[in-house]
């Protein structure tokens, strides 16, 4: 193991959409919500109905319900939005994703096999689009997640026209 | 077999037998199900019907692909036809072929036809034709991979004019890579893999006949001197089982892995790797070296003890993207067929560089986690009062292996980058040397979770299209996965490097 040099890679340059932080939030909440009413009513019956040893559980389940999509709805946006970068060169695709556990993932682009988008409806109503990048290998699909609908399509458009000029057997 | 006017060639008559055969199997279990239906029911009258209803369906659906499938060879293309009312027609470019697999049955073979597959290198561009006669298989195998006897023409896969039937199991040029020896059979016993699969079937069967078993240890429980016979029934039980799978497990290595050849010979488009073997079942696989995009050694820990291990191919474009060279064979032989597979000595037996401690650190630290449940069973001992000796050595016996199996993963971790190869190694129980051709390399991906950026570690995976699609380094150090990618793909990392060591790493290769 070398220890005279530390190369490290660079945080890639470009950010994902401004509105992205508060997709999140949204997609959050929406599953959040109902998970943390199941909690208080958990809560409700604790207190109300039974006693003693249940009373206890339903309270610790109940408050553990309640407590778990909150840091989904304060900093994982945030820190996901810091997080979440990306480039491409004529070369190759970089991608920096997940706000706990932490990927950098590089194809090069004369590599790329497909280059598709999604646009699911919540993205929809935030003007957000994904563009979704596969290689040869079924564990080398990449994902540039939440990008402003435009600036998705040029995406799309600048890895077409270069994979385009690139043919290869791609393999 | 001759050819039709477009030169559509039908699959060989012979399939008529086979495939009724085989539908008569497949059916069976619904019509005899459906039969005690009618039976139960009273239906005497359904039940009379079934039986010739039963051995015509067999019939018409067995004869359908003989019926529905064409295929033929053009210049350029193979093109296969099917299907009755929605004619399906697909076509591969002859240059894009990468392998081709012979597979016959014994009444396939007995019969004179066998199974062919032609992988195309798209994921699901796998071509299979059941069945020809054995020589058209084979006219058909040489003319995708091999240097062609004659021109491309039909003549070259019609078998019928009265060329001899060569024994053409290899060309002239043919260089012998490896041969069964019989003394390889020790290994078969040790593989424990095979043991728990079998050993899941086995008690999945076992709880069906529980009763049987229940009496048996009625009986062993049943007179006053239950002690003994205890001690009597379950030697032998277990020596019975031992014995068993001793035997069956040497069969069925003998039976999977009879007769084989693992050759060299000169393709089309370069050289190609033949093997053949089996001894009820036989498979012949032949595969483009250009496709083969590097190796895998893997030794399982009961085997590796006695100096064992197994090599798979790490291939492009087949069904079976990692299919075994060779059968579990001494170590020496298998990486000497991996260096000649691979031309290159130096990923098969170069030193590996090691991770670091602070990997064992972490393996350890997860051995307290995995002795709670030994912990909690060894209260639980205690509890129900259970002898003393087991009290003692559930612990022990807990804590040393599990330790032991911590360091024996930590000391199995290492990575390599040579020449034209990437190498990683780890595992415990099963240890993995997954040999990757740099070239093979489709992207990279770099991955921490919270506790690797703590220790600075990190998850290293090079994407490919081969073998089982990804290669991982586990537990490297966060600059060493940097600069193993950077070193392998220069020109692909360095534009993504922070600044100042770029300048050497761009150079080195």
């Amino acid at each position: 193991m070398t220890s005279a040099e530390h190369p490290v890679l660079r945080e890639p340059t470009r950010p994902v959409s401004e509105r992205a932080p508060r997709f999140w939030w949204w997609k959050a909440a929406i599953v959040g919500l109902p998970i943390a009413v199941i909690g208080l009513v958990l809560v409700i019956v604790g207190l109300t109905a039974v006693d003693g040893w249940w009373r206890l559980a339903l309270l610790a389940a109940g408050v553990v319900l309640i407590v778990l999509p909150l840091p989904w709805l304060t900093v994982v946006p945030r820190i996901r939005y810091r997080v979440h970068r990306w480039d491409v060169t004529d070369l190759a695709l970089h991608v920096r994703h997940g706000w706990l556990v932490r990927t950098d993932e590089i194809v090069p682009i004369s590599r790329i096999q497909t280059v598709d988008s999604v646009q699911g409806l919540l993205m929809q109503a935030f003007g957000l689009r994904t563009v979704t990048v596969k290689t040869a290998s079924s564990a080398g699909t990449v994902e540039i997640a939440q990008l402003d609908d435009e600036t998705a399509k040029a995406v799309v458009a600048q890895l077409i026209r270069i994979t385009s000029a690139t043919a290869e057997d791609a393999t | 077999m001759s050819a039709d006017a477009e030169g559509w060639h039908s699959l060989d008559k012979r399939t008529l037998l086979t495939g009724p055969l085989k539908s008569l199997s497949g059916l069976a279990l619904p019509v005899v199900i459906a039969a005690v239906g009618a039976a139960s029911s009273g239906s005497w009258v359904v039940l009379l019907l079934m039986a010739p209803l039963y051995l015509v369906l067999s019939f018409v659906l067995g004869a359908l692909p003989w019926l529905t499938t064409h295929y033929r060879i053009t210049p350029s293309h193979l093109e296969v036809k099917t299907g009755l009312l929605n004619v399906k027609t697909l076509s591969a470019r002859l240059d894009r072929v990468r392998s081709v697999d012979l597979e016959a049955s014994v009444l396939h073979r007995a019969l004179g036809i066998t199974r062919i597959r032609i992988g195309t290198g798209a994921d699901d561009g796998q071509i299979s034709l059941d069945a020809l006669a054995e020589d058209t298989a084979e006219a058909v195998r040489r003319h995708l991979l091999h240097r062609g006897t004659q021109p491309a023409t039909d003549a070259a896969i019609d078998p019928t004019p009265p060329g001899p039937p060569s024994a053409t199991s290899t060309s002239p040029a043919a260089t012998p890579l490896a041969r069964l020896r019989w003394s390889w059979l020790r290994f078969a016993p040790l593989n424990l893999l095979n043991l728990a699969v079998i050993g899941s079937v086995a008690l999945a069967s076992a709880s069906q006949v529980g009763d049987q078993w229940g009496s048996v240890l009625d009986f062993a429980r049943s007179a006053e001197d239950s002690d003994l016979r205890l001690g009597l029934v379950i030697p032998v039980l277990v020596a019975g089982c031992l014995a068993l799978w001793i035997l069956g497990s040497c069969l069925g290595y003998a039976v999977r892995w009879f007769g084989l050849t693992l050759t060299r010979d000169q393709g089309k488009e370069g050289p190609v790797l033949h093997q053949s073997a089996g001894l009820l079942t036989t498979r012949s696989t032949t595969v483009e070296e250009s496709k083969v995009r590097g190796a895998r050694i893997r030794q399982q820990l009961l085997i590796a003890a006695v100096g064992g291990a197994d090599l798979a191919a790490l291939t492009l474009g087949r069904e079976d993207n990692s299919p075994a060279l060779l059968p579990t064979a001494p170590l020496a032989d298998v990486r000497r067929v991996a260096i000649d597979v691979l031309t290159d000595a130096a990923p098969v037996t170069g030193p590996l560089l090691d991770h670091g401690r602070r990997p064992l650190g972490r393996y350890l630290r997860r051995v307290l986690f995995q002795l709670l449940p030994v912990a909690a069973a060894t209260v639980a001992l205690v509890l129900v009062d259970a002898p003393r000796w087991t009290q003692i050595t559930l612990p022990v016996v807990g804590a040393v292996s599990l330790t032991t199996l911590a360091l024996v993963r930590w000391r199995n971790l290492g990575h390599a980058l040579t020449g034209a190869h990437l190498v990683a190694q780890s595992g415990a129980l099963v240890r993995d040397r997954t040999i990757l051709e740099i070239d093979g390399i489709v992207g990279w991906s770099i991955r921490q979770t919270p506790f690797d950026r703590r220790l600075g570690l990190a998850r290293l995976t090079a994407t490919t299209a081969a073998g089982d699609e990804c290669v991982v380094i586990h537990d490297v150090p966060l600059a060493e996965a940097v600069r193993i990618s950077a070193e392998a793909t220069p020109a692909l990392i360095s534009p993504f490097l922070a600044a100042e060591p770029g300048a050497e790493l761009s150079s080195a290769r």
